[in-house]
């Protein structure tokens, strides 16, 4: 079988970051694994601005940040294994991989660094009435066949979710030629970006319909149109709100769920809320040997804080590699407070010295919100926000000295109130 | 007369008011910072906005499309005719990331660069 130090899995934004972070640790027998013939995963397809603000001060199209991290992983020894797909991971750390050249084989690695991204929730998950016509896709979808295969999916379009990848497809099919009609949103908010709603549809008068959904798909071979209801508080179909709106495409951007399956047979613990693995904030599982970062352990708004945070899950491996074996450490849990639904990481272990940066999010919007980080009933620090939405995470940074205040009083929660 | 413009510096999203007489700015309330003040006096004299497309381009494996995008800012309502002039040509390959593409598109002064390397 063949060995590594660390195995890298995806080839995207985290993986690449992972593995250069690595690789600049000092580890050179570094295999990345990506299952596209090329480099970059999903920011092949993002074509618009906007990326790289936070981390390269400058506003980048996904291509030119992918290119970024591509020109510096080619300098380095990381061996790069295109279409290959991983299969399975077994408990101990051993690597299933399909390719067409080299058919089936194995790798066992000393880490592993988990970099799958995610996918989108698709019509199945979603239980709308109807036939199952053609013309109904996901946003990602649409986005691949626009961006990179330079075909149109459809004239008319209704959108059905805010979120951001549909809500910039929604700007991209107007410029194109389209008709969007409308984007449907179940709750009373976006959960895109403000940007994304300014700039993609009150730009090009496209309605956000807040509180509604699609009710019913018309239509038998092709989608002939859909059937949007009003919904009340208790986010039901109001009688007698229906409307029919005909189109010849319904566009899905209604959540990303982490891409985990090829973890299912490893023993460890995963996050019901992020559906990625819990972590403590060496980005490790609790399979000791297994990190995790990007869209796979929970979904990002921003790839700045998906590289951010890659890069330190690569050191990490990097340091368990070339420890060897780290002791099972003692860890303290990260609660989730008043509105808050998940925070990443899951635990910060005993042992820790540097300082910590947490990510969460809150269950619904709020105005002049204060974020409030307890031990115990003792307030260890407070912070305050103009607004918080679901849809934007939260990111405070927890000092070495407050650190160590949570190791010492072996508790934390994470609360935000209004 | 008033004018509310979203403000999309940051997460915020602050509502802010401009007050005007059709020409001239007269007052702006509502934004939490300068960025916004900033962000709407520009936004209401003109909306610019970097234009991202893709255009047509040979390869040895086809016609593959190339993501572009314009070097600059140019005026929001001319979003739609850029694309409809880039959609004019074909390109060749090799192209690499920041190679110009079209020059002074539509008169703007700005530039439209490729965004990927295509061989």
């Amino acid at each position: 079988m063949i060995k590594t130090n660390i195995a890298i899995i995806g080839g995207g934004p985290a993986g690449l970051a992972a593995a250069i972070a690595a690789h600049n640790k000092g580890i050179k027998d570094i295999i990345l694994f990506e299952r596209d013939k090329e480099l970059g995963g999903i920011l092949n397809q993002c074509i618009h601005d906007g990326f790289g603000l936070h981390k390269f001060k400058t506003r980048l199209t996904g291509p030119e940040y992918a290119g970024r991290y591509i020109d510096e992983i080619k300098k380095t020894q990381v061996d790069i294994r295109l279409n290959h797909m991983v299969t399975n991971i077994s408990d101990d750390l051993a690597i299933t991989l399909v390719n067409e050249d080299r058919g089936a084989y194995k790798v066992q690695a000393k880490a592993i660094v988990l970099a799958m991204g995610c996918r989108e929730r698709p019509r199945g998950a979603l239980n709308i009435p109807g036939s199952r016509p053609a013309g109904i896709y996901t946003a990602g979808t649409v986005q691949k066949l626009v961006n990179m295969e330079g075909k149109l999916p459809g004239k008319n379009i209704v959108i059905l979710g805010s979120g951001d990848i549909g809500l910039i497809m929604a700007r991209r099919m107007t410029l194109e030629g389209a008709n969007v009609k409308a984007v449907c949103e179940m709750m009373p908010y976006s959960s895109g970006l403000t940007r994304n709603v300014v700039q993609c549809l009150n730009d090009f008068n496209i309605p956000l319909k807040l509180s509604h959904t699609v009710t019913r798909i018309l239509g038998d071979k092709r989608i002939e149109g859909v059937e949007i209801s009003r919904l009340d508080q208790n986010l039901k179909p109001i009688p007698g709100s229906e409307e029919i709106m005909e189109c010849d495409t319904l566009i899905l951007s209604v959540g990303l769920i982490p891409e985990n399956d090829i973890i299912f047979g490893v023993n460890m613990t995963m996050n019901q809320f992020t559906g990625g693995p819990m972590i403590d904030n060496n980005l490790m599982t609790d399979k000791p040997g297994i990190f995790s970062c990007g869209n796979c352990l929970h979904v990002h708004d921003l790839v700045d804080y998906v590289s951010e945070e890659s890069t330190l899950a690569g050191e990490r491996a990097a340091e368990f590699v070339l420890k060897e074996k780290l002791p099972q450490q003692e860890k303290i849990p990260l609660k989730c407070g008043e509105n808050v639904r998940y925070i990443v990481p899951g635990y910060i272990t005993k042992e820790s010295i540097e300082p910590v940066t947490v990510m969460f999010r809150v269950t619904k919007p709020m105005n002049d919100c204060r974020i409030s980080i307890y031990c115990d009933d003792i307030q260890l620090m407070a912070a305050k926000r103009q607004r918080c939405t679901p849809g934007e995470s939260e990111r405070i940074t927890l000092s070495k000295e407050r650190v160590r205040t949570i190791l010492e009083k072996g508790s934390i929660t994470v609360s935000v109130s209004e | 007369m008033e004018k509310q413009i979203i403000c999309i510096q940051c997460p915020v999203g602050c509502s802010v008011t401009v007050k005007h007489d059709g020409q001239n700015i007269k007052g702006i309330s509502g934004n939490k910072c300068s960025k916004g003040k900033f962000y709407v006096q520009s936004e209401f004299i003109c909306s610019n906005r970097v234009l991202t497309s893709t255009v047509l381009c040979k390869t040895e494996k086809g016609i593959l499309p190339l993501p572009v995008k314009t070097d600059g800012e140019i005026p929001l309502h001319l979003l739609r005719d850029a694309v409809t002039q880039l959609r004019k040509n074909t390109y060749t390959a090799p192209v690499k990331t920041g190679d110009k593409i079209c020059s002074d598109i539509l008169g703007t002064g700005i530039d439209v660069v490729a965004t990927k390397d295509l061989l």
